[in-house]
């Protein structure tokens, strides 16, 4: 039955690396602003795409830097 | 959008078939037409745009734009006149930019609606060389720019005014914007912890619930254990904070009774885990934790999204800088409004808003004080005189000296005492802050008592056991997260009919209302004052061209409404001499050859259009000889009416209250029939908070700062689009299009999220008296309250989805 013991850890373990993922994610901002991306993402396909758009907010990369 | 043109056509009345203007999508009528190449624009602005769009090569605007569904957007802000080459110069840049960062300058943008703005303003850039990069930021209309050189700054602001929005720079305070990023992803961050402890000791709780035992049952409640001390401490900081600083001031909160469940449900629980107990929480406990983590996360990012949505700062003295003279060098500069001082002296050019409090040095000048009275009409002010800040300058050129500035001037006493007023209404608590005290002291009191009855007859394990169990099942669902979940539902519907929200304890006061202000203009009209008739085809050519000629040089209200009204002719303009401003009455001027006079004269006819106000009459003289007539005046927007009956119909009194000459005031009251006792004209801001106040039970509706101070004394205040940053400040509720329609859409809003909220208010309290009473005897175990805790939530979670829903169902219904 140690097997159990084995699935379980496995499965926290999974959900850590996700949490993990997670933390990460938030930390580099990008649940900063859920709006804008979506539209621009959008139209980068449809319509010509190479503008100067710094899509990574220049706030951001300063607060990660840290 | 179809739908809304429906209504709207509905409510004039008459069933008309418009023509759009291909740039904004606004409904087009015949006298404000101007043609180009086949193409119909509803004005100049719109025109100019849409051809430049078209030469930059980008026409994609109005493809996204028909991909996006959407037929109608903001007209372009008009801030062709602005100059903007103030903000190169280092005074400036001083103010906006940070030494980390000097090259960048971060930007409020007006008019940006949907995807095809953000398309337009990411391609600036592409455009201007000046321009590194940008990024716009669309929940709050925000664009960080940043620049190739410290001496273009002002292009920015140049382009986007020529594509038709205004971009305001804004001091960005990096501290504060960098400290609600870190709280807002650290609350995120929480959150996850939270729910990743919170799934896995769900999980393993079913496991034992269902039968695991001995060295399963074991482990499993250690693993629980050992999930539950980063919830129990990490993720519920800020409640054990929150209850620290109301502990320190003496006021109960609903966070109180939520730190209780949480330490008294995980230390027993612990405590019961080592004493081989099998009556343990953790999945209970940790479920709670979460749930109240994601409803107050979703509360406040829907507020904070709203809140992002006002303009920032000081709108009013937007221009942001000002010329001054430095007697020394006996010459004029430009210094930021900030730094002025009493005693200066100051030279405003004509459009410029009044930075300051001051006395007239020039002859004269004519000011539109529309500021603190809502009317557009300019007045006439001599040397000597007092002007007000805030207030327009209407002609040429005036040179003031400043005799108070910021908080000592009046229109700064006004901001003041209206904003001492908002706050002091915001402190009283609301209903649901004193259901949240009274229950958490009944818990109270309750746990206390049974502890000691239970104690008298089943000893002190029992007793421990039963007040536990009562005090996780009576947990105040309904208040700590219910409460924020409903509120932040009806924030985003309300947001995505075009309200925005800033209080949404208003829900609390709108069934209560019974007395309806409007303010008139710019509110039940249009507060665009333009020229209902004129019959220019009698007119020859030449004399129309003179005029024409004549109110370009001017630029009073009158003479703009002209020169837009002209806009479509082909005429040649002939040279103007003579040019001057008759003493409060018009303008006259010499062209080929003749002496040509605009001058308003008094005018009692009733107007025939069912939805215009005439303001007044303009007769224009060619050598003192009557040549033509222009009648002048505003019109009700085109729901007034249908709005105001509807109102009616629902029981609730209307009033105008207004800044306005009486015949105006009048004119509007007859047409909405709204009797002469309900009609209030000529009134100061000052007088207009005192009415308002008055009666009681009142909604305010208004658009200007003039009403500011009604809209905060008001129970519920509701700014409209167009309305001046600082009345915005202070209402409870902002209306983002421009259709009276909404306010109805609000009352009705007002009413489901009441009713949700006593429905759950009402589920709550019957759902914790019979659980409460069952875990009292000790009917409740660690099962039971597995299963009950997280029902009565979803309970209450459906009730609040169905008031959306039904909301949604009645829209539909008023649709059709």
């Amino acid at each position: 039955m140690n097997i159990i013991f084995l699935t379980l850890g496995v499965s926290i373990g999974i959900a850590l690396i996700f949490l993990a993922a997670f933390i990460w994610a938030a930390g580099k901002g990008q649940y900063d602003d859920l709006e804008t991306p979506g539209h621009r993402m959008l139209l980068e396909d449809d319509y010509d795409t190479d503008t100067k758009t710094d899509t990574n907010n220049d706030n951001t990369k300063e607060d990660s830097d840290k | 959008m179809a739908n809304t043109t429906a209504t709207k056509e509905e409510a004039s009345g008459k069933v008309l078939q418009y023509e759009r203007c291909i740039h904004c999508g606004e409904e087009l009528d015949s006298s404000n037409v101007i043609e180009s190449n086949g193409k119909l624009f509803c004005c100049t602005g719109c025109r100019t745009v849409y051809e430049l769009l078209n030469t930059l090569g980008l026409d994609n605007y109005y493809k996204i734009r028909e991909s996006l569904n959407i037929s109608k957007t903001a007209a372009p802000q008009d801030a062709s006149g602005e100059d903007y080459g103030y903000l190169n110069s280092e005074s400036f840049r001083d103010l906006y930019t940070t030494e980390a960062n000097p090259l960048r300058m971060n930007f409020y943008v007006e008019g940006i609606e949907c995807a095809a703005c953000l398309w337009l303003i990411e391609k600036i850039p592409d455009l201007v060389p000046e321009i590194e990069t940008l990024s716009l930021n669309m929940s709050n209309n925000t664009a960080a720019v940043k620049f190739t050189s410290a001496e273009k700054f002002s292009s920015f602001p140049e382009m986007a005014g020529k594509l038709g929005y205004k971009a305001h720079p804004i001091k960005t305070d990096e501290d504060v914007t960098k400290l609600k990023k870190r709280e807002n992803r650290r609350s995120l961050i929480r959150l996850s912890v939270a729910a990743v402890c919170a799934g896995n000791i769900m999980l393993l709780s079913v496991a034992i619930y269902s039968g695991a035992r001995g060295v399963f049952e074991e482990h499993f409640t250690l693993l629980n254990l050992i999930l539950t001390l980063p919830v129990m401490t990490y993720c519920s900081l800020p409640f054990y904070k929150s209850v620290l600083g109301s502990l320190r001031v003496g006021r109960a909160t609903v966070d109180i009774p939520i730190v209780f469940v949480i330490l008294a449900g995980s230390l027993i629980s612990v405590y019961n885990f080592f004493t081989g107990s099998p009556e343990v929480y953790f999945d209970s406990v940790t479920m709670f934790v979460f749930l109240l983590l994601v409803s107050r996360y979703f509360l406040k990012t829907v507020q904070g999204r709203l809140s992002g949505r006002e303009p920032l700062g000081k709108n009013l003295f937007s221009s942001n800088r000002v010329l001054v003279r430095d007697d020394v060098a006996k010459q004029f500069f430009f210094q930021p409004v900030e730094s002025l001082e009493a005693g200066q002296k100051i030279k405003l050019s004509m459009g410029d808003r009044f930075p300051a409090d001051g006395r007239l040095l020039s002859l004269d000048a004519e000011i539109n004080l529309s500021v603190l009275t809502g009317e557009n009409i300019p007045q006439t002010v001599l040397r000597g005189e007092s002007v007000y800040a805030g207030s327009l300058l209407d002609s040429n050129e005036a040179v003031l000296e400043v005799t108070g500035t910021g908080s000592s001037t009046r229109i700064g006493r006004i901001l003041e005492e209206v904003e001492n007023n908002y706050r002091s209404r915001i402190s009283l608590s609301s209903s649901s802050d004193k259901y949240a005290t009274i229950f958490t002291l009944a818990v109270g009191i309750i746990a206390f008592a049974s502890f000691f009855t239970v104690y008298s007859f089943y000893g002190t394990s029992q007793a421990f056991e039963r007040t536990i169990a009562f005090i996780l099942i009576s947990c105040p669902c309904a208040f700590v997260f219910i409460l924020p979940l409903s509120l932040g539902l009806f924030l985003k519907s309300a947001s995505d009919n075009g309200i925005l929200i800033k209080d949404p304890r208003i829900f609390d006061k709108l069934p209560g209302i019974k007395n309806i202000f409007f303010d008139k203009t710019g509110t039940l009209t249009n507060g665009v004052y333009r020229i209902l008739s004129w019959d220019t085809d009698k007119l020859p050519a030449e004399d129309l061209a003179a005029v024409l000629a004549i109110e370009r040089v001017s630029e009073h209200p009158v003479a703009r409404a002209v020169v837009a009204y002209l806009s479509g002719e082909e005429l040649e303009l002939p040279e103007v001499s003579g040019f001057r401003h008759v003493y409060s009455k018009g303008v006259e001027g010499r062209a080929g050859g003749h002496l040509y006079s605009l001058t308003a004269e008094k005018d009692e006819r009733p107007p025939n259009e069912i939805n215009e106000i005439i303001a007044s009459r303009i007769v224009i003289r060619k050598d003192g000889e009557w040549l033509s007539e222009i009648l002048l005046g505003d019109s009700l927007k085109v729901d007034a009416k249908f709005v105001s009956d509807e109102l009616k119909n629902r029981g609730y009194k209307l009033f105008i209250i207004s800044g306005d000459k009486e015949t105006n005031v009048r004119q509007v009251a007859e047409k909405l029939q709204i009797p002469s006792g309900g009609i209030f004209w000529e009134e100061t801001p000052e007088r207009k908070s005192r009415i308002v106040r008055e009666h009681g039970r009142s909604m305010m509706i208004g658009d200007g700062l003039n009403d500011a101070g009604a809209l905060s004394s008001s129970d519920v205040g509701v700014a409209i689009q167009g309305s001046v940053g600082e009345s915005m400040k202070v209402s409870d509720a902002y209306i983002l299009n421009n259709d009276l329609f909404t306010i109805l859409d609000l009352i009705d809003h007002g009413r489901v999220i009441h009713e949700t909220v006593r429905r759950n208010t009402a589920f709550s309290i019957t759902y914790n008296v019979v659980a409460g009473a069952f875990a009292l005897a000790g009917f409740i175990n660690p099962l039971a309250a597995a299963v009950l805790m997280p029902l009565s939530s979803v309970l209450l979670i459906v009730s609040s989805i169905y008031g959306q829903h039904k909301l949604r169902l009645k829209k539909r219904e008023a649709r059709t």
